[in-house]
């Protein structure tokens, strides 16, 4: 399953690029072990995880050409 | 003079909108709490498009940083109360409509009785606590929140109406843990767009045209000039976080639970000397693995508000998954009890696991 992961706010810094795209992952809570893995630094920070522009609840599976958006809270104002 | 038929025109001639959604503007009642870099722009285009009375909460004096984002205040304006100079510039803008100031954010003990005045809410403030803490209230009492936040080059846009914030975020952040604008910067024009947006969304909701974003969050780049819309959904994590009814609304700690400076305890620390120290679990009772063997106290963070009495004399150490709930458990009875010595366990239980200790 090819998938396309966005990430927003502080989330860029840690993982260096806006989006990824990534194969053989299968769903929801398999992103996030990876991404963990991968960018260690992403657990200190909060985020949410929008599938097709979709709030993800509970952990959900991928079909083809999903875009998975990762969104940490922002506090300024 | 009376400017009223000429002053709205060019808004009353759109589709719509009309003299209809012109009366409602003039009879509603919006309060903005924060009148720094969303309030100031939010609070220009109300004032101007003729809301009739505006609440406006901030404790802060104008300072010199401010003058790149907060378009209300001026040079001469610096150590006056942001909250006093927005009111004078808004009649000197409008002088039609009615502005109500605080020099204070109200906080959860009192603050329900002001919202319940007001027909929209506007969160234009800068920390979590006071993020949390609007939500909460404006779920509690179905009030319509417009949301706002800003962070280096980018924004977040809200409106929660059968939803709040913590269903997008159900844990309240650690102060610290995500930047705020003093340590990662902020682009002068940013908290304009997201203001604007947030002033756009109250026009929407209180004269009916087009559709508010209600429980989507809008985020803007402005970097890229894009946009990307999330729909939110009711949260089942977010429910074990919020206050359920107004009495453990209003004792709520949140301040205290954002408190980033309890000492953490790292596992390599905690295992040369594990009997220093009384381990207090506060993760909720299915969560694996159970620290039984290490002789934890048991006390699910969700079973807070039912009290909590100390009886050990040594170390306090709370432990949980990650360790973000024990630092806030351990800042909540650090607050209750000044003389206890509360440590949080770095990393919690996934550290424990790391380090091959489970």
């Amino acid at each position: 399953m090819v998938i396309k992961v966005l990430f927003f706010g502080q989330l860029l810094d840690i993982v260096g690029t806006d989006h990824l795209i990534l194969d053989q992952v299968g769903d929801t809570a398999q992103l996030r072990q990876i991404l963990l893995e991968r960018y260690p630094a992403l657990a200190s920070i909060p985020f949410t995880m929008a599938l097709d522009h979709r709030f993800v609840a509970e952990e959900q599976v991928f079909l083809s050409d999903s875009t998975v958006a990762c969104m940490p809270p922002f506090s300024g104002g | 003079m009376n400017w009223a038929s000429t002053r709205y025109q060019r808004q009353e001639i759109l589709p719509g909108f009309g003299s209809e959604g012109q009366k409602r503007l003039s009879e509603a009642k919006v309060l903005v709490i924060g009148a720094g870099g969303l309030g100031c722009p939010a609070l220009q285009y109300l004032a101007a498009a003729g809301i009739g009375h505006l609440g406006i909460a901030d404790p802060d004096v104008v300072s010199i940083s401010n003058l790149h984002r907060q378009v209300l205040y001026s040079e001469q304006d610096i150590g006056q109360p942001k909250v006093e100079v927005a009111k004078r510039r808004l009649l000197q803008l409008n002088s039609s409509i009615e502005v109500r100031i605080w020099q204070e954010v109200f906080g959860p003990a009192y603050c329900l009785q002001f919202i319940n005045d007001y027909d929209v809410v506007l969160d234009a403030t800068d920390r979590f606590a006071s993020r949390y803490w609007i939500s909460d209230a404006c779920f509690l009492i179905k009030k319509p929140l417009v949301f706002g936040a800003v962070s280096r080059f980018e924004g977040q846009v809200a409106v929660f109406k059968e939803l709040s914030y913590r269903d997008l975020f159900p844990i309240q952040p650690m102060e610290g843990t995500v930047q705020d604008c003093a340590s990662a910067g902020v682009l002068g024009v940013l908290p304009g767009m997201i203001g604007v947006l947030q002033a756009t969304e109250v026009l929407k909701i209180i004269t009916g045209i087009g559709v508010p974003l209600y429980d989507q969050l809008l985020h803007y780049q402005a970097l890229s000039q894009s946009f990307y819309t999330i729909k939110l959904q009711a949260n089942p994590v977010a429910a074990a976080h919020r206050p359920t009814n107004l009495e453990a609304y209003q004792t709520m700690e949140y301040e205290a639970i954002c408190d980033s400076t309890v000492p953490l305890v790292s596992v390599e620390v905690w295992r040369e000397a594990p009997l220093d120290y009384c381990l207090i679990d506060v993760r909720e009772m299915d969560e694996q693995p159970r620290l039984d063997g290490l002789l934890a106290q048991v006390f699910p963070k969700s079973r807070w508000a039912e009290g909590w009495e100390n009886e050990s004399e040594k170390k306090l150490l709370f432990v949980c998954q990650s360790g973000i709930r024990s630092n806030q458990v351990a800042a909540l009875v650090r607050q209750k009890n000044p003389g206890l010595r509360v440590f949080s366990l770095e990393g919690g239980v996934q550290a424990m696991i790391k380090h091959n200790f489970l």
